[in-house]
């Protein structure tokens, strides 16, 4: 098994990556400081829920770019949705696509809302296989007795 | 002193001002508006608020979370919504402040702040209702203050933003309610 601090070096440059590549923001950091003894899985309780809620919006993207009729207030409404998911955890690559997927949506440019649901779909598969190889890199640590290294 | 306030950061990290206009002046002239505004660099204040009970709305289940882990950690007892109808079924005079997601649909979160304080005529036992906007835009944040919300913080929040605001409303209020 790794050492503690071999692992503990690994999350830190990792995570690091994940900043300079402009996948996450400071918002991750926020919340990061906001797990403690009394709420020690704040961090993966709110991705999780971003998970879950981002399956489900590019579910209903798809859906609503699909019919005849495409009705652009609600694609707008579902991406208003995804952009207030990912700016509250820092998936600032996610955030990104939304602003532009919404400039389409004002514009009713179907063409331009289907890339960029392409786009979006592909932002956050990356950015959720980054942030899962985070915490399995967490609970590796945990698991060989270290603690997990605080980012500022 | 009757007044406003509302909260900038440059972002997470570059320090927060406070911005606050106040009323002064005799209380018979109340409706008095604007005079200039003082500018308030960040001071510590209060750090922690223990058992301060705020609500909480917001229809997007995830910055509901953070938002309430982040009030948690600052010591608060903290209850979520979802809906302004909601809210409106739980409140009590007991919540002593009301974060409001205004990215709530249509004009809800501009009614909702009506209905609150319609539910407590009283005045000590008005909740401070804080817009949270991810809105910039000066005239956006000026309106919101004018449909009755006692304080604009603009999102991304920080733990020291929160910190800042909170303290500064309590003192706000303790000036206003005396309470």
């Amino acid at each position: 098994m790794a050492a503690v601090s071999q692992l503990q070096r690994q999350f830190i440059d990792y995570t690091t990556s994940l900043y300079n590549e402009g996948y996450l923001d400071d918002q991750f950091t926020q919340l990061q400081q906001l797990q403690d003894e009394s709420n020690p899985d704040f961090v993966v309780e709110v991705v999780s829920l971003f998970f879950e809620d981002s399956e489900k919006l590019l579910n209903n993207l798809a859906t609503a770019l699909q019919q005849k009729s495409v009705d652009y207030n609600q694609v707008d409404s579902h991406v208003h949705q995804f952009k207030g998911s990912s700016s509250s955890i820092g998936a600032k690559q996610v955030t990104n696509v939304c602003i532009h997927f919404r400039n389409f949506c004002e514009a009713k440019n179907l063409d331009g809302c289907l890339r960029c649901l392409q786009q979006l779909r592909h932002e956050y598969i990356l950015v959720r296989t980054k942030l899962e190889a985070l915490f399995r890199l967490e609970q590796q640590i945990l698991q060989a007795g270290g603690s997990v290294p605080v980012m500022e | 002193m009757d007044g406003n306030i509302w909260i900038e950061s440059e972002g997470v990290g570059k320090g927060s001002t406070a911005i606050f206009y106040v009323k002064l002046g005799f209380p018979a002239r109340l409706n008095e508006f604007q005079l200039p505004h003082l500018r308030l660099q960040s001071k510590p204040g209060q750090t922690g608020f223990p058992g301060l009970k705020v609500l909480v709305i917001d229809d997007n289940g995830v910055s509901r979370t953070a938002t309430k882990g982040l009030l948690v950690h600052i010591g608060c007892d903290v209850t979520t919504v979802s809906s302004g109808e909601e809210c409106l079924r739980v409140i009590t005079k007991d919540h002593k402040a009301v974060f409001m997601d205004v990215s709530l649909p249509g004009a809800e979160s501009y009614n909702l702040a009506r209905r609150v304080h319609g539910k407590f005529p009283k005045r000590h036992e008005k909740p401070l209702i804080v817009a949270l906007t991810g809105n910039t835009d000066k005239s956006a944040k000026e309106n919101l203050l004018r449909v009755g919300m006692d304080a604009v913080v603009v999102k991304p929040v920080s733990v020291e933003k929160m910190r800042i605001a909170l303290s500064e409303l309590l003192e706000y209020r303790k000036d206003v309610h005396g309470a």
